[in-house]
């Protein structure tokens, strides 16, 4: 579509002289020489961009269980590189961009499928890194596709923008330099669930888990006990794991002790959670105690819709929200697709602008030095009111939306959940030592 | 004491189920396999077709993406309830069938079982695909009815020994063994079923005696297929309905059940599914970490020490 | 549909060696010496396929993606991926293709040989060492994993295996997890450059050849090891015996053969193919996750790319692998002028690919290749097409 396969590139001129060592051919970069003051670094990742395109690599779920959300991300990328060309959206309000492309060059984009499978997202990261020469990836619907991408541009030198992934390793024991991630964690959900759930189902309470047996649904669970037995003092009665792969949670279901909880919080994501809400209430569960799913999306949402009423949760983002930033996108995304955008289109539309506005105040995209630019970068024109891009460990430090579902009859199509309440960062975050940042150990630069 | 009975219950509650399915879909792709020698890797595209079948009948469902609704349809389906849906899927079912057995099957009897293979996998591909593309990737939740014959199903009954169940559950493992038990009836005290049975034993022996077979190959691959239609149904009625469901949900499962009660026999296949349901079940219910690794060594075990199945009735290759 | 160049190259190399060798062994002088200079030619012409292949797929098949403005090129890493699934699927072809056995499990010889690559790789960082541990892993696996599957055949062979894949793969997603790191996926594995690390995996020796690295030139010689080991394999009294197994296994019980032996055999070699092809994957990819591993699913694909190219040659399904990896790597990424981007729709044009090639072309794309061939030098004189490769040295003996 936009990429520049040309049998020899100077890339490929570059990366040769630099393995042979022949440094005759290293003069020849001078000769062919890309402007706006892109030449004072050398080559790295796929830095020098060739030509007057730069290419993007929107890595996104087309084929498997999450590809409904897979395409809502792609809607965002594609409306924010129509936004980097053409003007509009928030590249009207940024003042890093300008409507006229990224440092002057035309922004292109290629897109892959990574089916939520790690290895297949490494494959189709690895094409666009290695033919398409894109400059950054993003894109992933799942944690484990995270951080095998983010480990995988690490090793490149490409930058990587998480989209979704909500569990605490990609910016903890995982984390890399290449690699930030806007979206808040599981520590942070149950940062803003447990004040919430104490201030609606009071104090001194028994909770029951069931949470999915791999890295997120761990971390959730172990978040959620957490701060639900330092906040509120809630006692947790046991934290069941529930392998990965099922779809049929009766089984787990019925070994709830009905008279001995008061909550249940069912710590499962997406497509778990769609089958194993609506499992818990069909078990009538929901009259014995209160239910929690601390992550919401859209996908479960809807595949759940008759049973999320007054069930509390969290999310990154809603269109509800009444800000500037929020209502601007909500716009542009509506004129173009005539329904509210989901979160998961608009990390994909802020963290491909965030990327480009990091080149701009960068002035050039150079790896490192876009990356600097990109840690500590403190901003509020992104939907989620005052946001900083922490150096530490890369994760943003921001609000987060604690969500309450609607019943059925009060539901519109976009309109599934309520926003109750946005917690502070200043609640939600934690400090560069503590929690899962104590154990992110962020790569190197590449230039060092 | 009571607390171990009630959790046995449970268990075997639980584990009725799940093996109820298992055994709509063994006993599905044990005919075929039995009669035809046909190795169906489409058993699990056709539990999808009953899954979206009993979607589209059971209520009108709202669209967000595919083909449909980018060509301005924005809702699928009508308001047929599941009695309707009941009747209707295993009908698309048996046709899907009778077309796949003549376009698909028949020109492969012949050929070599990888063949069979590679066409009937290429085809749960392009059938999977297809419900994605046209209906759009979504997850749709279940579909379970709030009432049956004017009686609310959506409230949990109190059971002796279990305790709360839910009550829709209750009805489904009854519709589900209606259907078994009907299906065994005709395949052991029909004409059609003698064929069936004969077929299954020796299909070579049943052409030399003159019986129109090519007929009963497409009355029995049909059949099957409409078995795995309603085990599609029911599976929706319980879980969400995605186009992934028939390679992970049935595919696999419906293999294994026809192994452990011997390929080609209905009664083996009613049994093994009723057994790995169980298993299952129970495993989930105290080590669920190792639920699927057990019955996968199980289902290993029965082959190595008894693979002529839990009914010794099938022949083996040895 | 994905008839490229590449194809036709890839294709067309080995089966001229074929033809090459048949004239060479009409010179020589006996038998025997024919029978060894076409094993030559064999290995010759995958070596010059070899040569070939990743500056067609990359630089041939960019420039004509740039010309028609589609991205239907390779990128660097695909011809070597495309290898690794091809050692695979030769040494599972011993086994479906002659023995008649279809494992459903194979990703289980492949994934353990990853992982435990991988892990060996935690120490001893040296690439060789890793494939050695890989497919020793493997082996062993295979061995009591064969000597209980092999008593059953058919669908009870091919489920049986299956349920030890499976068995597996859950195993390796949670009890197990404390060593492979469960659904994260095991990373952070880096392969020293061969030769003591002097030369590093992912550099690029010949200039403004970029699209070959140390790591193809690595993949390609084993590649080209694994061809003239099958090709030795089923050229000696022994192949002949796993083809006539595959053919009618009471005959050869008659002879007084023990079939269990033979066909034991058969699938302890296909399982040390796909262990290094497993080991190699890891090296590739430095990192693997039980899906890509263990999962059933990649047990089918080994099956599908083995018959998708061919089961009655030694080197068709390498084919196989080539268009599969090409259809799911490259098709998917492509956007097309008015339906739009295909990413969507890939696994559609698989399944497509899979029932055109089943019903039209029987014998699998090196079938087509060699139907066409045949044709083209008009009939061959009637020794040359019937069974490619493989099969007509067996024959001849």
């Amino acid at each position: 579509m936009a990429e520049d396969t040309s049998v020899l590139s100077r890339r490929d001129v570059l990366k040769t002289s630099g393995a042979a060592g022949a440094a005759g051919l290293a003069g020849l970069a001078g000769c062919t020489g890309g402007g706006g003051g892109d030449s004072e670094y050398s080559s790295l990742g796929n830095y020098p961009v060739e030509g007057d395109e730069v290419v993007f690599g929107f890595n996104v779920p087309q084929s498997g269980s999450y590809s409904q959300e897979g395409a809502d991300e792609l809607r965002g990328y594609n409306l924010a590189v129509d936004h980097l060309n053409n003007g509009g959206g928030w590249v009207d309000d940024w003042s890093d961009l300008s409507g006229d492309g990224v440092l002057g060059k035309t922004v292109a984009s290629v897109d892959g499928d990574t089916a939520t499978d790690p290895d297949q997202a490494r494959q189709s990261a690895q094409r666009m890194i290695n033919r398409d020469d894109a400059i950054m990836i993003s894109g992933g619907s799942s944690t484990s596709v995270a951080i095998a991408v983010q480990e995988l541009c690490q090793e490149e030198r490409v930058q990587f923008q998480c989209c979704i992934t909500h569990g605490n390793g990609t910016t903890a024991s995982e984390c890399v330099r290449y690699s930030t991630r806007e979206m808040f964690n599981a520590y942070m959900t149950g940062a803003a669930l447990a004040p919430v759930l104490e201030e609606e189902y009071g104090s001194d309470l028994n909770f029951y888990q069931l949470y999915a047996d791999y890295s997120w649904g761990q971390s959730q669970q172990r978040s959620m006990n957490q701060f639900l037995t330092e906040g509120p003092g809630w006692t947790q009665v046991e934290s069941v794991g529930t392998p990965l792969g099922t779809s049929d949670y009766s089984s787990y279901l019925s070994d709830v002790p009905r008279d001995e909880a008061d909550v249940l919080i069912l710590n499962h994501y997406g497509l778990d959670a769609a089958n194993s809400l609506p499992q818990a209430i069909e078990a009538g569960l929901d009259q014995d105690m209160e239910i929690v799913v601390p992550l919401y999306n859209r996908l479960m949402a809807e595949a759940a819709s008759d049973s999320i009423g007054d069930i509390f949760g969290t999310a990154d983002w809603s269109w509800q929200l009444e800000n500037g930033p929020t209502q601007t996108f909500v716009e542009a995304y509506r004129e173009e697709h005539d329904r509210a955008p989901s979160y998961a289109a608009r990390i994909a539309y802020t963290q491909t602008l965030q990327y480009a506005a990091a080149a701009e105040r960068a002035e050039t995209f150079y790896p490192p030095e876009v990356i600097r630019q990109l840690e500590g970068h403190e901003f509020d024109n992104a939907g989620l009111d005052a946001e900083t891009m922490r150096e530490c460990d890369h994760q943003a430090q921001r609000d987060v939306l604690v969500m309450r579902g609607l019943p059925p009859e009060e539901q519109t199509e976009d309109r599934l959940l309520e926003v109750l309440n946005q917690t502070s960062r200043d609640d939600a975050g934690y400090a560069c030592d503590a929690g899962p940042a104590a154990d992110c150990q962020l790569g190197d630069y590449g230039d060092e | 004491m009571m607390i171990l009975q009630s959790q046995i219950a449970s268990i075997l509650l639980n584990g009725l189920q799940q093996g109820a399915i298992y055994a709509l879909l063994g006993i599905g792709l044990t005919i075929i396999l039995g009669t035809m020698e046909f190795l169906n890797l489409a058993h699990g595209a056709l539990y999808l077709v009953g899954a979206y079948t009993g979607l589209i009948v059971f209520q009108e469902t709202a669209l967000t993406n595919g083909l449909l609704y980018n060509s301005g349809i924005t809702s699928i389906g009508f308001e047929g309830g599941f009695l309707a849906a009941i009747v209707l899927v295993p009908i698309v079912g048996f046709a899907v069938g009778l077309l796949m057995e003549r376009f698909v099957a028949e020109p492969f009897y012949d050929r070599p079982e990888t063949d069979q293979l590679l066409v009937t996998f290429g085809l749960a591909l392009i059938l999977e695909e297809t419900v994605k593309n046209v209906i759009g990737g979504n997850t749709f939740q279940s579909i379970a009815p709030s009432t049956v014959f004017g009686v609310n199903v959506s409230q949990p009954v109190s059971l002796p020994l279990v305790g709360l169940f839910p009550s829709w559950r209750l009805i489904i493992i009854g519709f589900a063994f209606a259907v078994i038990g009907l299906t065994y009836l005709a395949i052991e005290r029909t004409d059609f079923g003698l064929v069936v049975q004969a077929g299954t034993r020796d299909s070579e022996m049943v052409r030399l005696l003159g019986i129109k077979i090519n007929r009963s190959y497409s009355l029995v691959f049909a059949l099957g297929a409409a078995l795995a239609a309603f085990a599609g149904l029911i599976g929706a009625s319980i879980q969400t309905v995605s186009p992934q469901i028939g390679t992970t949900q049935a595919l696999v499962p419906a293999f294994l059940t026809i192994v452990v009660g011997g390929a080609g026999s209905v009664r083996g296949a009613i049994a093994g599914g009723l057994v790995l349901g169980v298993i299952l079940s129970a495993m989930t219910q105290t080590y669920s970490q190792w639920a699927q690794i057990v019955l996968y060594l199980f289902v290993a075990l029965m082959l190595i020490f008894r693979p002529e199945g839990l009914f010794g009735t099938a022949e083996v290759g040895e | 549909m994905t008839g490229d160049p590449a194809d036709d190259a890839a294709g067309a190399v080995p089966d001229g060696g074929t033809v090459a060798g048949e004239t060479a062994g009409g010179s020589g002088g006996s038998a025997l010496a024919g029978l060894r200079e076409r094993d030559d030619f064999v290995v010759i012409g995958m070596a010059a396929a070899l040569v070939a292949f990743p500056f067609l797929l990359i630089d041939v098949l960019g420039g004509v993606g740039d010309a028609v403005g589609l991205s239907v090129g390779g990128y660097s890493g695909l011809p070597s991926l495309v290898l690794i699934y091809g050692i695979v699927v030769i040494g599972f072809n011993l086994l479906l293709g002659y023995t008649g056995l279809l494992s459903f499990g194979h990703a289980a010889f492949f994934g353990s040989a990853a992982y435990a690559a991988g892990l060996f790789s935690q120490v001893v960082p040296s690439p060789i060492l890793m494939v050695v541990v890989g497919t020793l892993v493997a082996t062993l696996l295979a061995w009591p994993i064969g000597f209980v599957s092999i008593r059953r055949s058919g669908v009870y062979f091919a489920v049986l295996t299956l349920t030890f894949g499976q068995a597996l793969y859950f195993w390796a997603l949670g009890p197990g997890s404390w060593l492979t790191d469960g659904d994260d996926g095991f990373s952070g594995i880096e392969a020293d450059g061969l030769f003591l690390g002097a030369l590093p995996l992912d550099a690029e020796p010949i200039p403004m050849l970029d699209s070959y690295t140390v790591m193809y030139a690595f993949t390609a010689v084993v590649m080209l090891v694994g061809v003239w080991a099958a090709n030795r394999i089923v050229n000696s009294p022994y192949g002949l015996i796993l083809e006539a197994l595959g053919e009618n296994e009471e005959r050869v019980e008659f002879v007084g053969l023990n079939v269990f032996r033979y066909k034991l055999m058969a699938f302890m070699i296909s399982a040390v193919f796909a262990g290094v092809g497993g080991a190699m994957f890891v090296i590739h990819e430095q990192y693997i996750h039980p899906t890509t591993g263990l999962y059933w699913i990649q047990s089918g694909d080994f099956v599908i790319m083995t018959v998708l190219g061919g089961t009655g040659s030694l080197v068709g399904p390498v084919l196989g692998a080539l268009v599969f990896e090409y259809v799911a790597n490259v098709v998917s990424g492509v956007s097309l002028p008015v339906v739009g981007s295909i990413g969507s729709l890939w696994r559609f044009v698989l399944g497509a690919v899979f029932v055109f090639i089943v019903w039209v072309f029987p014998r699998g794309i090196y079938g087509a290749f060699a139907d066409l061939a045949r044709y083209a030098t008009g009939g061959g004189g009637g020794s040359g097409g019937e069974e490619p490769a493989a099969a007509d040295g067996g024959e001849r003996e």
